[in-house]
């Protein structure tokens, strides 16, 4: 199973970026292995829609949980829809996030908790 | 951190003042406080706060569509699709031509897919501007749109994430959005993703009926809403009748500002009317102290809820 | 003729002024256009007879077809669809409705439908047919409601349209269909900064202008140097009347709390009449 995590730059000792759409990295791990695979997030500088983008890259990644801070209504639809389980984290880096998820010691996220980039 | 936005429907019912005035005072209670002026239409917070000059930066707000006329062969085919009636023909001495209708334009880019002769392309469009500046009651972040501008809803969110941005880098208390009129796009997105939502009406039946037309967008959203009355002498039966409503809608009621000239006076000279001595400054500093316990009594943030709302179905 | 009565800055007494002119006008048809928060009602108190829904299209997938290809979500400039692995979605309320999914679509799997998103009023106050439109609560696009109201203009006759506050695309649409607006402000800085940009927005779109200046005793000094500067006429001014406010916490209108005014309004009335005119010539 692989879980993403989203981070200010690349490999495991990252630090973790509390933004969902714009963090600069998303971090790849494999549960079976351990081994980390880091992606730059085409959507940290796309004008807007940010995190549907952000949402659909994690999905298309084939993660099945997204370790993050703030996440946006939209994009939790989407990633709810995806089937992707979104657990909420505070700074450290991505190996100790990944820790505590394995600890279970993360909350799940039942409501997005930032707001939307909306544009009507 | 809490995020607050304050709106009203109606316009006229005091939202700006109200908004200037908690934040002075609770900025005179030591507390840090930033400032967001989501009404991008017509940005008044800084006409009440007087923030230092600081430059305009252009905002992309979307893109416009732009006619290679030496390309176009004048088929309209791209008028047919366009659903926005953006686009018309002229004759020029070269025969016909596509002409944008930038105000109409809403930057769909069917045209450019249907246009046999690659004729249309999208550029980026600057919608607006915004400012990041400091008043006396701290950082303050506000925009203007262009006549006519496109997303509307996209300045307002930049313009509170700036906001958040620096209520983060300063490790601000409190953020208070100052929100648009109506229900639309920008109030959509002032409201999205905040801690309170503070209405401010005035007993009037138009008041009211925009009132509760906010009040639904509130629920629609799930936001936890809270009313302030102002000019409540106005018609005290009638603000009766609005706090037996509101209390059938679970909605608190934060306090009434009582109709009093120092208002518009010291509008006309620019500044707040939150005076302790005045009856308007002792009301707006009772608003600020519910309203700061109001939101001590919310959960920290939607995430601690969740955890405690997953604790207590853990007990049940 | 068509007038729109507007104002930069919300609760100036745009729509005391729209409904009190409505009453001293022969034979008028009363728009309100401003859908997120129509009130004209609650002075004019029409009798509704009629109501409509409005739509908007939405795209839909037919899932046989959809091979997941996810064009449409790049072509949407809107970001209102996603493509998922093993989904496709949509977010309504972002649609724009420009069809260019459709289009884009390489199997002919999107089709579209139409979504609800306010209505439409129909009815009358004595001799005057009112029309008024509402954005319901959570839409984001008031246009396509605003475009359904000025479809109800009529061929002939005088139109009162009571514009959205503001600058904002609702009121540039209301603008447009006016033959002149009349800009309601008051003496007050916000009053005469949102003043100057509904002025910038009308000259922009070319449409003529004219002035009223509503509780004037607060000091209209600064707003008739504007109007000068910017050779827009001031029409009337309005001192801050008591009873006017008391009968509009008691839904009355101008014209019916303070009778003396009705002579100023039909005298508002022939100035915009004439000013029609003169800019039509």
């Amino acid at each position: 199973m692989k879980i993403c995590v989203t981070a200010s730059s690349e490999g495991l000792n990252a630090p973790v970026d509390s933004r969902f759409g714009r963090a600069p990295f998303m971090v790849f791990i494999d549960s079976e292995t351990g081994e980390a695979e880091s992606r730059p997030n085409l959507a940290a500088t796309a004008g807007h829609g940010a995190g549907t983008q952000a949402a659909q890259a994690v999905s298309r990644g084939g993660a099945e949980v997204l370790l993050t801070a703030n996440c946006g209504p939209k994009a939790f639809e989407l990633l709810r829809a995806a089937e992707v389980e979104v657990f909420s984290i505070v700074g450290g880096t991505v190996s100790e996030a990944y820790e505590a998820w394995k600890n279970d010691s993360l909350t799940r996220l039942e409501n997005a908790n930032a707001a939307s980039g909306w544009s009507g | 951190m809490k995020t607050v936005v304050v709106i009203s429907g109606k316009g006229g019912t005091g939202k700006t003042t109200v908004v200037a005035s908690l934040a002075k005072i609770t900025h005179q209670m030591d507390q840090r406080v930033v400032l967001a002026d989501a009404d991008v239409d017509a940005s008044n917070l800084s006409l009440l706060l007087h923030p230092k000059a600081a430059p305009a930066i252009p905002f992309i707000g979307g893109e416009m569509v732009e006619v290679d006329p030496e390309a176009c062969n004048g088929c309209g085919l791209c008028i047919e699709h366009c659903r926005f009636d953006a686009l018309q023909m002229i004759e020029t001495d070269d025969g016909s031509c596509v002409q944008v209708k930038e105000m109409s334009c809403e930057g769909c880019a069917v045209c450019t897919i249907v246009c046999p002769e690659k004729a249309l392309s999208m550029h980026d469009d600057v919608t607006g501007e915004w400012t990041l500046t400091t008043a006396d009651t701290g950082p303050l972040v506000f925009a203007h749109l262009g006549v006519s501008g496109e997303n509307s809803g996209r300045l307002v969110t930049h313009v509170r994430s700036v906001a958040a941005a620096k209520a983060e880098e300063i490790g601000a208390d409190i953020l208070l959005i100052d929100g648009p009129p109506g229900t639309g796009c920008p109030v959509i997105s002032a409201v999205t993703g905040v801690d309170l939502v503070l209405l401010v009406t005035e007993p009037t039946p138009p008041g009211i009926s925009d009132l509760n037309r906010v009040l639904a967008l509130a629920r629609h959203f799930g936001i936890q809403a809270a009313v302030v009355i102002n000019k409540a002498d106005l018609n005290p039966s009638l603000v009766r009748e609005l706090r037996a409503d509101l209390v059938g809608q679970d909605v608190e009621v934060l306090g009434e500002i009582p109709y009093d000239e120092a208002v518009p006076r010291a509008q006309r000279l620019g500044v707040l009317p939150i005076d302790a001595e005045n009856v308007v400054g002792q009301a707006l500093r009772h608003i600020q102290n519910r309203l700061m316990v109001t939101l001590d009594g919310q959960p920290e943030s939607q995430r601690q809820k969740t955890s405690s709302d997953l604790q207590q179905e853990a007990r049940q | 003729m068509k007038i729109a009565v507007a104002s930069g800055k919300g609760g100036t007494g745009k729509t005391i002024i729209a409904t009190s002119l409505a009453l001293v006008w022969e034979n008028p048809t009363f728009l309100d256009c401003d859908v997120e928060g129509p009130n004209a009602h609650l002075l004019l108190h029409p009798t509704i007879e009629e109501s409509r829904p409005v739509t908007v299209t939405v795209p839909r997938v037919n899932e046989i077809d959809c091979n997941l290809c996810g064009e449409c979500a790049d072509f949407c400039r809107s970001n209102a669809l996603a493509v998922l692995p093993r989904k496709w979605m949509v977010f309504e309320q972002l649609c724009h409705s420009c069809g260019g999914c459709r289009l884009v679509c390489p199997t002919g799997a999107i089709y579209e439908e139409n979504r609800r998103i306010g209505e439409v009023r129909f009815g009358r106050r004595d001799h005057i047919p009112f029309v008024q439109g509402e954005l319901d609560e959570g839409e984001a696009h008031p246009i396509p409601i605003i475009e359904e109201v000025l479809r109800h203009s009529g061929d002939q006759g005088d139109v009162i349209l009571d514009s959205p506050p503001g600058t904002s695309c609702s009121m540039i649409e209301v603008a447009e269909a006016a033959d002149v607006v009349l800009l309601v402000t008051e003496p007050t800085p916000f009053g005469l900064h949102d003043l100057n940009l509904a002025v910038r927005a009308l000259k922009e779109i070319r449409r003529p202008a004219a002035i009223l200046v509503n509780r004037a005793d607060w000091g209209a000094d600064e707003v008739r140097d504007f109007a000068r500067s910017e050779d827009i006429p001031i029409l009337l001014e309005i001192p801050h009347i008591l009873k006017v406010a008391e009968g509009y916490a008691r839904s009355r209108p101008l014209v019916e709390s303070a009778p003396e005014f009705r002579s100023a309004f039909a005298l508002l009335k022939s100035q915009l009449r004439s000013l029609t005119r003169e800019t039509a010539a």
